[in-house]
């Protein structure tokens, strides 16, 4: 299914994009993390995810559904 | 839904103007202000030039609307703004600016700092510490 992906703060630099549609064939965000995590350095990075402008909770698998738009949200740092 | 982010850094005369447009609202009697402004840390011995700000801009309007609800049933305020910046602001320029007002200046005090923690904890904005060498750092609250 495609998703749009958002990237915020470090992960920018990281991504190389602040944004991009990408095809997967993850089915929940913990897939879809394992996919991002197998091809780019964000290990190290802490973030938070939000589905349609929803956040999840860390512990939380939240299933995916064509056309999401999951944001990927490095620590705060507003003010 | 009310405009929060304001391309650039916050003027004085801004600030200004947004104290003066509250001459007409004669129920108030006590305004408070917290101005956040871009500090030039010192990290493994060089200085902070500029932070840029970005946002996630759809998701931190609709965190900033229910701070801003919450903050109306908690406190009694007549009114209240927010605004910060984006992009580049230079270390001295202010970036960050909270106006409440209520009819006595015991809300006041408590309101502006709830307001305060609660957009730096609840918002989804990010800082870019830009140094004097061009290198940079991500922000992260303390």
């Amino acid at each position: 299914m495609e998703v749009t992906l958002k990237y915020f703060g470090q992960l920018v630099d990281v991504m190389g994009s602040h944004e991009e549609v990408r095809s997967v064939k993850a089915q929940n965000t913990q897939e879809l993390l394992e996919h991002l995590q197998a091809q780019y350095a964000i290990s190290h990075i802490p973030f938070q995810l939000a589905i349609n402008q929803k956040l999840v909770d860390a512990e939380e698998n939240v299933n995916l559904n064509e056309g999401d738009v999951v944001a990927l949200l490095p620590p705060y740092a507003g003010g | 839904m009310k405009k929060v982010f304001i391309e650039g850094p916050i003027s004085s005369a801004f600030i200004g103007d947004s104290i003066a447009k509250h001459q007409s609202k004669t129920s108030i009697g006590a305004h408070n202000i917290f101005l956040g402004q871009v500090r030039a840390d010192e990290i493994e011995g060089k200085s902070v030039a500029a932070i840029e700000y970005s946002c996630y801009e759809e998701l931190a309007n609709e965190k900033l609307h229910e701070i801003r609800e919450e903050a109306f049933q908690k406190f009694d305020l007549i009114c209240m703004h927010i605004y910060h910046s984006l992009g580049t602001i230079k270390t001295g320029e202010v970036c960050f600016f909270v106006f409440v007002s209520a009819k006595r200046r015991k809300e006041v005090y408590s309101a502006t700092e709830w307001i305060v923690n609660q957009v730096k904890e609840r918002t989804p904005i990010f800082g870019k510490e830009i140094f004097e060498d061009q290198s940079h750092q991500w922000k992260v609250n303390s």
